[in-house]
């Protein structure tokens, strides 16, 4: 992780920073990746709009190991951002398919 | 790979998460979702007629509840691929809750994403295939 005091990359789990002595916190604040989300959108509901989640998920931690924070925070935002336009789809048709079934039932009787 | 980070776990949601996959798990144990319509079918499928990478898991997690393990990556092989990550990512969200201290995180390259994004694409394609037999269908 990187030092918040001098920007040093530093092992993860370190303490201290090796090149600045600054106290890491324990538990560090990293820029979440949404991988597990993309994940699930994709093959729990929503497939082709799970794709893009999943690409960008897969630039987070590269952007965050070349010290591009921002680009790192903007491919996060904007994995969590497919995540949940894949999981609205997904729900959006589903409940359209529940609610032609319960036309269907009512049709029936 | 970075998981969600909770700033402050929260025992009682986490607790309750808990609850519902158990009671998720017993359902899905008791009824087979290839004979049972009370699980809600898939989006893609409805809407477009073809397989999705997922379709056939909730049949799959069925037959692993029961111990059937080849039924299970029969309906769904990807989850080989796929549940070993979510699986690690639940026990550790779990563990960081329950246990004040989060699990090693998982490191994912990029590589390793793209991967699993063209053995995803390639298995979706084939899948919809007319020769590909093995397809659950249902």
């Amino acid at each position: 992780m990187f030092c918040t005091n001098c920007g040093a990359d530093n092992l993860e789990g370190a303490s201290a920073c090796s090149s600045c002595g600054q106290v890491l916190p324990q538990f560090p604040a990293t820029v979440p990746n949404y991988l597990v989300q993309a994940i699930l959108v994709t093959f729990c509901c929503c497939g082709p709009l799970g794709i893009p989640a999943i690409v960008f998920a897969a630039q987070v931690n590269p952007k965050l190991k070349t010290g591009d924070v921002n680009g790192a925070i903007e491919s996060s935002r904007k994995a969590r951002m497919w995540s949940w336009i894949a999981f609205g789809g997904g729900l959006l048709i589903a409940l359209f398919y529940v609610g032609l079934g319960m036309i269907g039932a009512v049709a029936d009787m | 790979m970075d998981l969600f980070t909770p700033s402050m776990p929260d025992r009682g949601i986490a607790t309750l998460w808990l609850l519902l996959g158990i009671s998720a798990g017993v359902i899905l144990f008791l009824f087979d979702p290839a004979v049972n319509r009370l699980y809600p079918a898939c989006p893609f499928r409805s809407l477009t007629g073809l397989l999705c990478p997922g379709c056939g898991s909730t049949r799959a997690l069925h037959q692993l509840l029961h111990g059937e393990i080849i039924a299970a990556i029969r309906l769904s092989p990807m989850l080989l691929v796929v549940s070993p990550i979510l699986g690690y990512a639940t026990i550790s969200t779990f563990a960081f809750v329950f246990r004040g201290r989060p699990l090693p995180q998982m490191k994912i390259g990029r590589g390793a994403i793209w991967g699993l994004l063209v053995v995803t694409i390639g298995f979706w394609l084939l899948r919809n295939m007319a020769w590909w037999s093995s397809s659950p269908g249902g």
